[in-house]
């Protein structure tokens, strides 16, 4: 009889087990996300439901696709901002990102606060899942708003810039004698000038999909869609109203360059990013295009580099441009039950104090803020003429709900070197995706 | 009087239904539900924009599946990933369980050494293969072959890198295969090979006329988890390659994810889902009808 009751109460711990952890959960975040706090006072958490008021503790969730070392003295000047506001830091891995914060909208269980792409806050927008935060924009410029504006609303507040340029080692320029390039010619020049002297001009991770993305839409960029005739180009691919076969062609063509005078190799498909960040880093190579996430890596791993960063050129001498553009938007979650302290959150970022805190963990990047301009460490002193110049430009974030082709488009590129494809049915496939999504 | 009901040996009455509830409730929660839903869901305009209000698409997803270019790379990959894994996992673990049953010294470290690799994740394996074959001076292979003189060799190339991953995969795997063989071996009795042995057989015909076929068990569960398995791949292919470069690599699984997930296009996903069951099903029955006949031959 024994064995009986203790098999049946085995059984049903075990099947309570197994339905109470299908059941809806409290505010924990799901399993693949790893969740850390940021309050530093040590308070015991609370729900989200609790009130704000008399002095409580309330837990505002804050998501974000990068580590929270990426924002930890922003973090840590909200906590004395708001001693009685617990800001739990989720981060979510990149390309997990918006399938998880999808569901979690969906299941009414979002982050109070998002951290948002381009094309992220488009689509929650439309679905209803983002506050209004038109007063606190109108403290932004509109080059930061206008990629987080929907139907006339502004639905996220631009966060500290991104931008991409071309990290070069100083020393060897300077011991090879070889001067800094001021157009795309003289750039496949001095790769061929460096090639001659046994030297790899540019290290290059082409087993993802990102360097030639970035690299040719910055030639793009430069040649066409900076001028009068292509800076419409965005908004008319958005439309449906323009393709990129037939109109990018001639510009990609020249670009190609890059592959046929053997920049850009077949071998360098094998290569991962770390693999020739660590090329570049320990001198194996001139130049290796990233940004400033990677500044503190290629410094820990070579701390005597002469680290500096140019432009990218197009044919006609220029500033140069950068591939960039607002690193993510803050949208506050229209269903938080703490809106309005996810609100208040969002006045104090959009302080002066607040953005100053932001760039500390992400120094190169620029505010939108109006009025606030931080000074540019000596890394990018290089790139400080396209910087002044304003030439940082992310062409995929004037894409709308299509943005995520841009990925497509890396991809489709990779089979252009590979000789897969040629140029003009590389195009028509990364046309065939953005139709796609925009039909969505 | 109330006598005491017996029941017969190996059988659990009630209890039955107590004891598989657990593992029933389980298998219908996480396998028999989502596969409903997904079949529904198969025919919907489901997507990341339009998650409510759903509307009755018809065929026009399964369409969309059909029409999509990397459908066919995507399921040609697979089954090339799927056959040859299965194939060396057989070819290389048979012969190597036969040596390994044999009475060497060592023969408990080499089973520990082989089987080691399947103990760790296929994302591990493939994150540490992608350092060992880089094309990067860094890369283990490549870096060897520089001091020797040797030029670059490129395992990522467009032609090599499903090959390259389905080389790592059957390097992790043939040890669980081999341990399989292996436990099949030591159930075959030893006093077969001594009747062979009196009747003038050599090694070669123990292996082809007694081993091999009384393998048949092994071969099968090997045969159709490895087929099943590899069709199904994704964190090998997602660690060193991604699908990548270009589509070269993508399987029907990392095209699932990409396109049904990642893109937002449920509805296009879950048809994509149906139509891999199907495959893997008619995969699966197949392999089980020639096994079958393999066995009704033996015995």
């Amino acid at each position: 009889m024994k064995k009986k009751v203790l098999s049946v109460l085995l059984i049903s711990a075990m099947a309570l087990g197994i339905l109470s952890g299908c059941g809806k959960g409290s505010d924990a975040p799901a399993a693949e996300v790893k969740s850390e706090t940021a309050d530093k006072s040590g308070g015991e958490e609370s729900k989200p439901e609790e009130s704000t008021a008399a002095g409580e503790s309330v837990t505002v969730r804050l998501s974000y696709w990068n580590s929270e070392d990426t924002m930890q003295a922003l973090l840590d000047f909200l906590a004395e901002e708001f001693p009685n506001v617990k800001i739990e830091y989720q981060f979510i891995e990149n390309s997990n990102y918006d399938t998880i914060i999808d569901t979690q909208l969906v299941a009414g269980e979002g982050p109070d606060i998002i951290c948002e792409s381009a094309g992220g806050v488009l689509k929650h927008a439309r679905l209803g899942y983002l506050a209004q935060v038109n007063d606190l924009a109108s403290n932004y410029s509109a080059a930061g708003t206008s990629l987080f504006t929907y139907e006339g609303n502004v639905y996220a507040l631009p966060g500290i810039s991104w931008f991409e340029g071309i990290y070069y080692n100083k020393e060897i320029f300077e011991e090879n004698n070889i001067a800094l390039p001021k157009t795309f010619d003289e750039y496949i020049a001095v790769c061929k000038q460096f090639q001659e002297l046994g030297i790899t001009p540019l290290a290059a991770g082409l087993k993802s999909w990102e360097p030639m993305l970035k690299n040719s839409m910055a030639f793009v960029t430069a040649e066409y869609l900076s001028t009068e005739e292509g800076k419409s180009f965005g908004e008319d691919y958005r439309n449906g109203n323009a393709a990129m076969a037939g109109t990018w062609n001639e510009y990609l063509e020249k670009w190609s360059e890059m592959i046929t005078e053997g920049i850009y190799t077949t071998d360098m498909i094998g290569i991962d990013h770390d693999q020739a960040l660590e090329q570049f880093a320990t001198g194996g190579a001139a130049m290796f295009c990233s940004g400033p996430w990677d500044y503190d890596a290629i410094m820990a791993k070579n701390p005597d580099m002469q680290l500096d960063m140019m432009p990218f050129y197009g044919t006609k001498p220029s500033e140069g441009w950068l591939i960039g553009g607002p690193g993510c938007g803050f949208a506050v979650n229209e269903n938080s039950a703490n809106k309005e302290v996810a609100m208040e959150i969002l006045a104090a970022i959009s302080t002066e104090e607040g953005q100053a805190a932001f760039w500390q963990n992400n120094q190169g990047g620029s505010s939108f803020l109006n009025g606030v301009s931080f000074e540019l460490p000596e890394a990018y002193t290089g790139a400080a003429s396209a910087l002044a110049a304003g030439n940082v430009y992310c062409p995929w974030n004037e894409w709308g709900t299509a943005a995520g082709a841009h990925e497509n488009y890396g991809t489709e590129m990779q089979n252009y070197l590979l000789g897969t494809n040629d140029l003009n049915t590389t195009l028509q496939n990364v046309d065939t995706a953005v139709s796609e999504l925009l039909a969505k | 009087m109330r006598t005491k009901k017996k029941r017969q040996c190996g059988s659990l009455g009630n209890y039955f239904i107590l004891f598989i509830l657990p593992a029933l409730i389980i298998y219908l929660m996480f396998s028999i539900l989502p596969f409903f839903y997904t079949f529904i869901y198969s025919f919907t305009d489901y997507s990341d924009v339009k998650i409510t209000n759903l509307s009755f698409v018809g065929l026009k997803n399964y369409l969309t599946v059909l029409k999509n270019p990397l459908m066919k790379i995507a399921i040609k990959n697979s089954l090339i990933y799927a056959v040859m894994l299965t194939g060396f996992q057989v070819i290389l673990g048979l012969p190597l369980a036969a040596l390994l049953n044999k009475k060497l010294k060592t023969r408990n470290l080499l089973r520990a050494v082989y089987f080691f690799p399947a103990v760790f994740s296929s994302l591990i394996i493939g994150y540490l293969w992608n350092f060992i074959m880089s094309s990067s001076d860094y890369g283990l292979i490549n870096n060897f072959l520089h001091r020797l003189g040797l030029g670059t060799f490129n395992f990522f190339t467009a032609q090599r890198a499903l090959y390259s991953v389905i080389l790592t995969q059957i390097w992790q795997w043939t040890g669980w295969a081999m341990v399989i063989f292996l436990a099949n071996l030591q159930g075959i009795s030893p006093e077969l090979y001594e009747a062979a042995a009196i009747d003038g057989a050599d090694g070669k015909d123990k292996f082809f006329r007694i081993t091999l076929p009384l393998m048949c068990p092994s071969v099968k569960i090997i045969v159709v988890t490895g087929l099943i398995g590899g069709m199904k791949a994704f964190d090998a292919i997602y660690s060193m390659t991604s699908g990548g470069p270009g589509n070269a690599t993508e399987t029907v699984m990392t095209v699932m994810m990409k396109k049904g997930i990642s893109d937002g296009f449920y509805a296009v996903g879950s048809a994509f889902g149906v139509c891999f069951f199907i495959i893997v099903m008619i995969i699966s029955g197949l392999t089980n009808k020639i096994m079958a006949k393999w066995s009704e031959g033996i015995s």
